[in-house]
C-alpha cells in the first residue's frame, strides 16, 4: 500500500467515524427511533381523555362521614312565629329591627341564646316587632360559607331554623365547624331538598345576597356584630333584653 | 435594535428545557396556592376578579375528595423532575415523557375550563393562570420535540 493510499484510507476511515457520531446525536437511544410525535400525541390525549373520565366519575363529592354528621345539632326558633326569607315576625309589625351579624361571631351566639329567646315569646309573638337579618359576613371563609348555607335555607322557607342551627353548631372560627360536609349535614336534618340545597349554595345568588347585606352595612355604618338598629337606633353588642324591649316600646310609641 | 437582535440571539441560547423547568415551577406554585387554601378550609383570594370562591366552593374543585389542585401539583413537581432530568442526560424520553404529560394536562384543563364556563358560571383566574402554564409549556415541549437533535448533549473527548 502506497503511502497516498493509507492517507486515503485513514480519511475515509475518520469521515466514516464522524459520520457515525453525528447518527449517535441524532438518534441516541434506540427508543427515541420508536418514539413519534404522533403516537405520543395519541398517548397523551388518551391518557387525558382518561383522567377526564376519572374525574366524572369520582368527581363527586364524598358523602359527610358518620363523625362528622353525628355532632350535628339542629336547634329551631318557634313554628308560630311567621317567616318570609330573612325577615321573622309579622310584615304589618310597627317596628322593624335589622339585624347585623356573622355567624362564626361568639357574641352573635351569645345573643341568640340570651336576649333573642324573650324577643321571640314576647315582641314577636305579638306582633310588635319583625327583625330583618343581615349577614355581614366578615370572619373569614366559613363565615361565607355559611351564609351560603343560610341563603340556600332560606330558599326553602327555613332560613331561621338554620340561623338557630348554625349558632347552635358554632365552632372556633373557620375551624371546620362550618365546613361543607357539616352544613350539608345540617340542612340533611333539617329535612331540607339537599340537590335543592347545595346547587342554591354554589350559586351566584347566594354570593350576590351576601354581597348585599354587606354592602347594607356599609350603608348603615355598622361595623361589628351583633348589631341591632332600631328604627334608626343602633344597638352594638350585646344589649340586654330589657334595653331592647324598651327601645322597641319607644319605637312604637306614637 | 441591535439590543432586541442580542436578546432574541440570546434567548435562542437558552435550553428549552430550562424553560420548561421554570413554568413547571411557576404552575407549582400556582397549584401549591390553592391546594394549601382548600386544604385549611379556606377559599381562594382573586382580589376585584370574582370567581374563585364559585370554583372553589363547587362540587368540581375535588376529585375522589382531594382537591384538584393537588392533582396539579403532582404534575407539576413531575414535570419538573422529567425537565431538569432532560436537559442534564439528553435523553429523548424523558422530553418525551414531558410532551406526552403536558398534553394530558391541557386536555384535563380543556374540560375544567368547559366546567367553569358551563356548568359552574363562574371563572378561576388563579386556575387560567395554571392553565396557560399548561399550554405554555405543552407548545415549548412541541417545539424541543421537533428540534429534539439540536439538544443531545455533546459527547465527551475521547
Amino acid at each position: 500500500m502506497s503511502v497516498r493510499q493509507a492517507a486515503q484510507t485513514r480519511r475515509e476511515r475518520r469521515v466514516a467515524e464522524r459520520a457515525g457520531r453525528q447518527r449517535a446525536r441524532r438518534d441516541p437511544h434506540p427508543a427515541a427511533r420508536r418514539l413519534g410525535l404522533g403516537s405520543l400525541s395519541v398517548l397523551g390525549l388518551v391518557g387525558g381523555l382518561a383522567v377526564v373520565t376519572l374525574a366524572i366519575v369520582f368527581g363527586a363529592r364524598p358523602a359527610p362521614t358518620p363523625a362528622e354528621t353525628a355532632v350535628v345539632r339542629i336547634a329551631h326558633v318557634p313554628a308560630d312565629l311567621a317567616a318570609d326569607g330573612f325577615v321573622l315576625g309579622r310584615a304589618d309589625a310597627p317596628v322593624t329591627i335589622d339585624l347585623f351579624e356573622d355567624f362564626q361571631c361568639p357574641a352573635c351566639e351569645a345573643w341568640s341564646r340570651n336576649v333573642f329567646p324573650s324577643l321571640a315569646s314576647n315582641e314577636l309573638a305579638a306582633g310588635a316587632v319583625r327583625i330583618v337579618f343581615h349577614d355581614m359576613a366578615f370572619l373569614g371563609a366559613e363565615s361565607t360559607v355559611a351564609g351560603r348555607a343560610a341563603y340556600a335555607a332560606a330558599q326553602q322557607g327555613r332560613f331561621w331554623d338554620m340561623w338557630a342551627t348554625l349558632y347552635a353548631n358554632q365552632g372556633s372560627e373557620n375551624s371546620g365547624a362550618f365546613s361543607r360536609a357539616r352544613l350539608i349535614a345540617m340542612a340533611d336534618r333539617l329535612g331540607l331538598d339537599l340537590a335543592t340545597f347545595q346547587s342554591a349554595m354554589d350559586s351566584t345568588a347566594a354570593e350576590a345576597a351576601i354581597e348585599g347585606s354587606r354592602a347594607d352595612a356599609a350603608r348603615a355604618g355598622v361595623t361589628s356584630t351583633p348589631t341591632l338598629i332600631i328604627e334608626g337606633r343602633a344597638f352594638v353588642g350585646i344589649e340586654p333584653y330589657p334595653d331592647v324591649a324598651a327601645a322597641i316600646a319607644a319605637a312604637a310609641a306614637p | 435594535m441591535s439590543l432586541v437582535r442580542g436578546a432574541a440571539a440570546r434567548l435562542r441560547h437558552i435550553h428549552p428545557g430550562a424553560v420548561l423547568a421554570t413554568l413547571d415551577l411557576i404552575g407549582f406554585a400556582i397549584a401549591g396556592y390553592l391546594a394549601s387554601v382548600e386544604l385549611r378550609g379556606d377559599l381562594p383570594y382573586c382580589g376585584p376578579l370574582k370567581g374563585c370562591e364559585e370554583v372553589a366552593l363547587s362540587e368540581y374543585s375535588r376529585v375522589g375528595g382531594v382537591p384538584v389542585a393537588v392533582y396539579g401539583m403532582v404534575l407539576s413537581i413531575t414535570l419538573f423532575l422529567l425537565a431538569i432530568a432532560w436537559m442534564r442526560s439528553g435523553r429523548i424520553e424523558l422530553l418525551a415523557a414531558h410532551y406526552g404529560l403536558s398534553l394530558l394536562g391541557v386536555v384535563f384543563e380543556i374540560y375544567f375550563t368547559y366546567l367553569e364556563l358551563f356548568v359552574i358560571g363562574a371563572v378561576c383566574v388563579w386556575c387560567a393562570a395554571y392553565g396557560l402554564t399548561l399550554v405554555a409549556r405543552f407548545a415549548v415541549a412541541l417545539f424541543a420535540w421537533r428540534r429534539r437533535a439540536a439538544y443531545v448533549p455533546a459527547e465527551a473527548p475521547a
